[in-house]
C-alpha cells in the first residue's frame, strides 16, 4: 500500500521575482502562503522543526524596501529580497533555534549566524524556518532525528532520504520555493533525488562552512536544494566565495555564473558501468534515457571505466567516523548544549568506530590507509577527467525507501550513497536533477559531476538538460 | 589486515561516552561487522606509494594576518543566559 502523496509544483524564486517586479505580489503575501502550507502539511510531513515567528515581520519590512526602490534596481542589490528560503538545522541561525536534530542541542540558541546565512540574509532572504535532519547529519534518511522522522512528500510511507531530507521534503511539497542543505557525501543529492528535485553541492570549499555544525570537516559542504536550475544558479551565486573565517574555503573569488554564456560544443560525458550495475534496473533505464537525451542535444556519451565504487564505502565510513569522533567530542554539557547522554544510538556507534579507527594500533591500519585510498579515488577520477568533460549516472541505486529500512544496516547511510560518495571524498561538484518516476510515481535522480571548480559547466549541462526533457 | 577485536567497555571510556548493556552488545556486534568490511582496501592496489590526502583542494598554511578583530560581545553572549542556557546542561542559579 502506498501513502498519500504531498508533493506538487511550486513556484520558484525567479517567478515569485518576477511577480514581485509586476506588483501582483508582496513579501507579506508569499510569506503567509508558505506558513500557510507549512501549517497545513508539516504534521504529515515533518519537514520543518522550527518556525521563523518573525518572517512576517521581516516580510513587511522587505516590502518597504521593495515599493522604496525603482522597477530597474529591484533585485539587484539584493536579489533574494523579500523572498522566503528554509535553511536546513544544522546552520546556526541567531536568535532561531539550531539543534542538529539532536536532544544535546534542543535548547541552543545561537549567538551568530552562520556565513551562509549571512549570505541569505544580506542577499535580502526571509528565513521561514529550519529544516529536519538525520541527526549531527549522520544518516541519510532522516530517521535519526531526534524529532521523528521526515515523511516523502510522494508517498507518506516513505523516507524523503537524508539528511538534508526536510529541505528536499519542504521544497518537494511546496512548503518553500527552496532551501539550504549540506552534503558530506551524498546528504543534498540522494534526499534530491528521492523528493524529485534539483539538489547541488559545490566544489569542497567553494561555500564557507563557518557556522555549520561540523559533520566530517574535509568533507562538509552547503548547497542549495531548488525546483529549478535557474533557481540554484541564483543561490549558488550568492552563496559562493571565500571567507577569512573558513580556512578551507577556496581562495580565489568564485565566478559569476551565467546560464546564457555560449554552450561548449562536442562536450563529452561520461558514463560508467561500474556505476550503472549497482543501480536497480528502473533506475538506469531512465538514465540511459537521460543519456539518450543528452545525446540528441549534441553531447558526446562516451563509456568510462572507473574504480569501483565500493571501495569508497570504506573510506567514506573510516574518515567520517574518525572525524565525527573528534568532532562531537567538543559536546561535553558544559559550556553549551547537554550532556552527551543524550546522544542517540546512531551518534554514539558513530563516535565509537572513529575513536577505534583513530586509537592506538588501528591508526595506520584504518586511518592512514583511508586517506591512501582518498588519493587513489582522486587519482581515478583525474585520469577519466581527461577523456571526458563531465561523468553521469544514478545518483541513487534506488528509489526512496520504506520508513524503518535502516535500521537492517550499520551502513545503511554510506549504501545508499555509494554513488555519491566517490565524488564527494575527491571533493569533486556534482547535482542532481529528476529524469524521470518509476510505476509507483516515485522521483529517480541523474546526477552529473565533474573535476573541481567545474559547477557552472555542470549547471549549463543541467539547465539543458531540464530544457530537452520537457 | 590483521584480525581486530572490538573492546567496548575501553571504547567507550576513550570516547567519553555512558553506553548500558544492551548498547554495548549491539555496537560491539555491529563495530566489528563494519569493520571486517573494511578489508575491501586490502585489495585496492599501490596503497603503500600513495601518499594521503587531508585537503582535497590542496590548501595550505591558511592564515590570517595577526590583526584583533571583532568578536561577540561578553554582554551579548552573558545576556540573560539567552544564548548559552540549556536544559540539563550547566546554567546558573
Amino acid at each position: 500500500m502506498s501513502g498519500q502523496m504531498l508533493a506538487e509544483k511550486g513556484i520558484s524564486l525567479i517567478e515569485w521575482q518576477k511577480r514581485i517586479k509586476k506588483g501582483k505580489a508582496s513579501s507579506k503575501k508569499i510569506v503567509k502562503y508558505y506558513l500557510e502550507q507549512i501549517k497545513k502539511k508539516n504534521q504529515q510531513i515533518n519537514a520543518f522543526l522550527v518556525i521563523n515567528q518573525k518572517a512576517l515581520k521581516e516580510a513587511q519590512r522587505a516590502d518597504e524596501e521593495i515599493r522604496k526602490s525603482k522597477p530597474a534596481d529591484l533585485f539587484r542589490e539584493k536579489p533574494l529580497l523579500g523572498l522566503p528560503i528554509a535553511v536546513k538545522d544544522n546552520f546556526c541561525t541567531k536568535s532561531l533555534p539550531t539543534t542538529a536534530a539532536s536532544k544535546v542541542l534542543e535548547n541552543y540558541i545561537p549567538p551568530y549566524n552562520a556565513t551562509v546565512v549571512q549570505c541569505l540574509k544580506k542577499a535580502g532572504a526571509i528565513i521561514l524556518g529550519k529544516t529536519n535532519m538525520d541527526a549531527w547529519a549522520h544518516g541519510s534518511s532522516t530517521e535519526t532525528s531526534s524529532f521523528g522522522p521526515t515523511h516523502n512528500p510522494y508517498d507518506l510511507h516513505r523516507v524523503p532520504g537524508g539528511s538534508s531530507g526536510g529541505s528536499t521534503a519542504a521544497v518537494a511539497a511546496a512548503m518553500t520555493p527552496a532551501a539550504i542543505g549540506s552534503e558530506t557525501a551524498g546528504s543534498i543529492r540522494q534526499p534530491a533525488a528521492w523528493c524529485g528535485v534539483v539538489g547541488f553541492k559545490p566544489t569542497y570549499g567553494r561555500v564557507s562552512r563557518y557556522g555549520l555544525i561540523a559533520m566530517a570537516s574535509s568533507l562538509d559542504c552547503p548547497g542549495p536544494i531548488t525546483q529549478t536550475i535557474k533557481d540554484t544558479v541564483l543561490l549558488y551565486n550568492i552563496l559562493a566565495g571565500p571567507d577569512s573565517q573558513d580556512a578551507t574555503t577556496i581562495k580565489e573569488k568564485s565566478p559569476l555564473i551565467n546560464l546564457k554564456s555560449p554552450f561548449p560544443k562536442n562536450l563529452k560525458i561520461g558514463l560508467s558501468q561500474e556505476y550503472l550495475k549497482l543501480a536497480k534496473k528502473e533506475i538506469v533505464q531512465k538514465i540511459i534515457q537521460a543519456a539518450k537525451i543528452l545525446e540528441k542535444g549534441g553531447a558526446k556519451i562516451q563509456e568510462v571505466s572507473l574504480l569501483d565504487p565500493k571501495v569508497s564505502i570504506a573510506v567514506y565510513t573510516i574518515l567520517q567516523r574518525a572525524e565525527v569522533s573528534s568532532n562531537l567530542a567538543r559536546y561535553d554539557g558544559i559550556r553549551y548544549g547537554r550532556s552527551r547522554s543524550y546522544f542517540g544510538l546512531e551518534a554514539k556507534r558513530r563516535i565509537m568506530l572513529g575513536t577505534f579507527v583513530l586509537s592506538a594500533g588501528y591508526f595506520d591500519q584504518y586511518y592512514m590507509k583511508a586517506q591512501k585510498a582518498r588519493t587513489k579515488i582522486i587519482k581515478d577520477f583525474e585520469r577519466v577527467f581527461k577523456k571526458v568533460d563531465l561523468i553521469i549516472g544514478p545518483t541513487s541505486p534506488t528509489v526512496a525507501l520504506k520508513i524503518g529500512e535502516w535500521k537492517k544496516s550499520p551502513m545503511f547511510g554510506e549504501i545508499q550513497d555509494v554513488l555519491v560518495e566517490p565524488s564527494s571524498l575527491a571533493g569533486l561538484p556534482g547535482i542532481n536533477i529528476n529524469c524521470g518516476y518509476n510505476k509507483e510515481g516515485l522521483p529517480i535522480g541523474l546526477q552529473i559531476f565533474g573535476p573541481q571548480k567545474s559547477e557552472e559547466l555542470i549547471l549549463k549541462l543541467a539547465y539543458r538538460f531540464e530544457q530537452w526533457q520537457k | 589486515m590483521d584480525k581486530v577485536k572490538i573492546l567496548p567497555d575501553h571504547l567507550s571510556r576513550l570516547a567519553n561516552l555512558k553506553i548500558t548493556a544492551s548498547e554495548k552488545r549491539k555496537i560491539a556486534r555491529q563495530l566489528l561487522k563494519t569493520v571486517n568490511f573494511f578489508t575491501i582496501l586490502d585489495k585496492v592496489d599501490g596503497l603503500d606509494k600513495l601518499k594521503p590526502t587531508f585537503q582535497v583542494t590542496k590548501n595550505e598554511n591558511v592564515i590570517r594576518k595577526d590583526e584583533a578583530g571583532k568578536s561577540l560581545s561578553r554582554k551579548l553572549i552573558l545576556k540573560k543566559e539567552k544564548y548559552f542556557k540549556t536544559k540539563g546542561g550547566i546554567t546558573k542559579k
